[in-house]
């Protein structure tokens, strides 16, 4: 295992919620090595989506740290959160969330353009990119289709190429099998298996066993905090 | 993201939404329409004032009796200006360098059986010179974009000398109506005819002329006019001395209003005018430049041009509060886009930008094609008001830049609070 891409210390959010305090995340220490392959388990109001969004930078913890890469995140202004997010954190979605008028190969290359280091890199570079992303997810042939006009399974394979356009640090899926059939979320759960042997790290966030087990490690949530944490030594299917 | 690539999103969220841009740009059309229209309006009633005051040179000042009412008659309220006073003033007046003097009259011309009652002016030797320059009139067929000159206004002969006008010559130029009424087609000069029982002989002929803008209503009709040297008018016609209208040209148009109280000064001498007992002139005559004219009515010109582009404006301000709700309803539709967007790394002035050029696009085509509409209903509005309407050249930016700026006054709220949408919430919304 390597460096830890992720590094979380004490990390704790806190709503206020009228008079009383709820404490979503309490006190949470986690690492996760680079290359990993994490299922983030747990009942709804367990505190994994709250955990999710500390982790992909979307929100800011009210106590801890959180190392990204090595680097200290947790406070990071609102613009530089966005731009941790654009460089080293691919989202993936239950409900894929691509851009309705853009076509797939436009869905794709998004990240690329909101890249503020970017200049100098021509359009023709970023339409490249984005084609490398469509063939690792095995949908060239769908570049210039918009997303109505693909199946269910073929918008979360577009949405898993945007999520790698940037060559991420870290993959963040948020139940991506869960607007799919049993089928078509085995064969997600394959490509993102397949994305992690070529070296990703990538956490999923499921309530779903059947999901989870397509990890390597499990991590159990339960009233804010990790409760449990199993590992397998390889990849069931 | 780059401000192109911005402006391409934000030109692809205007046209997912056809319709509505388009109803939405509707109001900018008809405020920028509207404004554009409006200042026309304002911009050619100054110009029917500026031309209707054209025969005033710059460099003239207008000397006239001050008129009083004595028994439902008008009357001169002091003593006339005298045919005199306009002599001497060149020589005593340092700013005055010529006086033209004018004056009018009736008498029964004849001319072997043919006999008319005709208008006689009385002028002085510079009266054609000062007509041609007030570029009213040209000859008939006159080339465009040739400079008038005096010759052109006489088809034949000549007109009067300053020393003819001195020695009250019974000489006349008659217009080009004038000659065919009275001679037919034969030719005039030479020939004497009877200006009531006085023998008076033909000099010259104007050439046929026109007014050279058809529009103007205000014509002096050159052609059926009969010239004298005032005079002459003055001795034939009048028992009494008549008060003659003097126009004086300034030698230095900077130095005008100076040149006026000089002119004053002269006039209270030969009037022996004295300040009464609270210290003040009380003038038997009154001064008038181009400048006096115009500023006032110019001022009440610029009042109405202002008047209407302010109801105008109203339009543009609903338009752009059109703008804004509909960008507002935009941000709530497209929630979840912006929280997209916001995930994969747009920052909070990519969001921004995005909404604003969104708005500012839609005032953009709503005010080019209101320029459009604008230009194309002037002669609409020209048509509406007595043919007065002429396109303001600064209305053009004027409106362009309002409707751009009221696209990004009206979306800028919109725009911040896109930008301020937290990315979470966004994300999950329905």
């Amino acid at each position: 295992m390597s460096q830890a891409v992720i590094q979380t210390v004490n990390l704790t959010k806190t709503y206020t919620m009228g008079e009383s305090e709820v404490h979503a995340l309490s006190h949470v220490n986690l690492a996760i090595e680079g290359g990993d392959f994490v299922a983030l388990m747990g009942a709804s109001g367990s505190g994994k989506s709250t955990l999710l969004h500390l982790l992909g930078c979307l929100d800011t913890p009210s106590e801890g740290q959180y190392y990204l890469e090595g680097r200290d995140v947790g406070m990071l202004s609102k613009d530089e959160r966005a731009r941790v997010r654009n460089q080293k954190i691919g989202f993936i979605f239950q409900n894929f969330n691509l851009l309705p008028h853009l076509t797939a190969l436009e869905n794709v290359a998004l990240p690329l353009l909101y890249q503020k280091n970017g200049a100098g890199r021509g359009q023709a570079s970023i339409q490249e990119r984005a084609n490398e992303a469509l063939e690792q997810v095995g949908l060239v042939k769908r570049a210039n289709h918009l997303p109505t006009e693909l199946s269910g399974g073929e918008r979360q394979r577009i949405a898993i190429a945007r999520a790698l356009v940037t060559s991420p640090a870290l993959l963040l899926a948020d139940e991506p099998t869960g607007n799919l059939d049993s089928a078509t979320g085995a064969d997600i759960m394959g490509l993102l298996a397949a994305l992690w042997r070529e070296g990703r790290t990538i956490l999923v966030v499921t309530h779903d066993a059947q999901v989870a087990a397509f990890t390597r490690r499990i991590l159990q949530m339960r009233d804010g905090q990790i409760v449990g944490e199993l590992c397998h030594s390889g990849i069931s299917s | 993201m780059s401000f192109w690539n911005i402006f391409l999103t934000a030109l692809r969220g205007v046209s997912s939404n056809k319709l509505r841009s388009a109803l939405t740009t509707l109001g900018i059309i008809i405020g920028v329409a509207s404004v554009i229209a409006m200042l026309a309006l304002g911009n050619g009633a100054r110009a029917a004032v500026e031309s209707r005051f054209r025969f005033l040179g710059a460099d003239q000042v207008q000397i006239s009796p001050e008129m009083a009412l004595d028994n439902g008659e008008l009357v001169s309220a002091g003593e006339i200006l005298s045919y005199e006073d306009g002599l001497r003033m060149p020589a005593s007046v340092p700013l005055v360098n010529q006086v033209d003097m004018a004056v009018g009259g009736t008498a029964k011309i004849r001319y072997g059986r043919a006999a008319n009652d005709m208008s006689i002016s009385g002028v002085t030797a510079d009266a054609l010179e000062t007509i041609a320059s007030a570029g009213e009139m040209q000859p008939v067929s006159w080339p465009e974009g040739v400079p008038l000159t005096v010759d052109a206004f006489l088809a034949m002969g000549r007109f009067f000398t300053p020393a003819e006008v001195l020695e009250s010559a019974e000489i006349c130029v008659i217009g080009s109506k004038t000659a065919l009424d009275l001679f037919g087609g034969d030719n005039p000069i030479g020939e004497t005819v009877w200006v009531n029982r006085e023998r008076c002989q033909v000099i010259g002929v104007l050439s046929e002329m026109e007014s050279t803008d058809p529009s103007q209503r205000y014509t002096r009709n050159l052609n059926e006019s009969f010239f004298m040297p005032v005079s002459t008018v003055i001795e034939m016609l009048y028992q009494e001395e008549p008060s003659v209208s003097l126009t004086a040209h300034v030698t230095d148009e900077s130095r005008i209003d100076e040149a006026k109280a000089q002119i004053a000064a002269y006039l209270r001498q030969r009037h022996a005018i004295e300040k009464n007992a609270a210290g003040e002139y009380v003038d038997d005559f009154n001064l008038t430049t181009r400048k006096d004219i115009l500023g006032a009515q110019q001022e009440a010109a610029q009042t109405f041009s202002l008047l209407l582009a302010a109801m105008a404006s109203v339009s543009l301000v609903v338009g752009g509060i059109g703008i804004m709700n509909v960008m507002l309803v935009s941000v709530t539709e497209r929630t979840r886009e912006i929280g997209v967007r916001m995930a994969i790394g747009a920052s909070t002035a990519d969001i921004t930008w995005q909404f604003l050029l969104e708005a500012a696009l839609i005032s953009a085509g709503g005010g080019l094609l209101g320029l459009v509409v604008g230009i194309l209903s002037i002669p609409l509005a020209a048509a509406l008001n007595q043919g007065m309407a002429l396109l303001e050249p600064n209305s053009i930016p004027l409106a362009l830049g309002v409707a751009l700026l009221t696209g990004i006054a009206f979306g800028l709220y919109p725009a911040l609070r896109a930008a301020r949408l937290d990315p979470i919430e966004a994300l999950r919304y329905e």
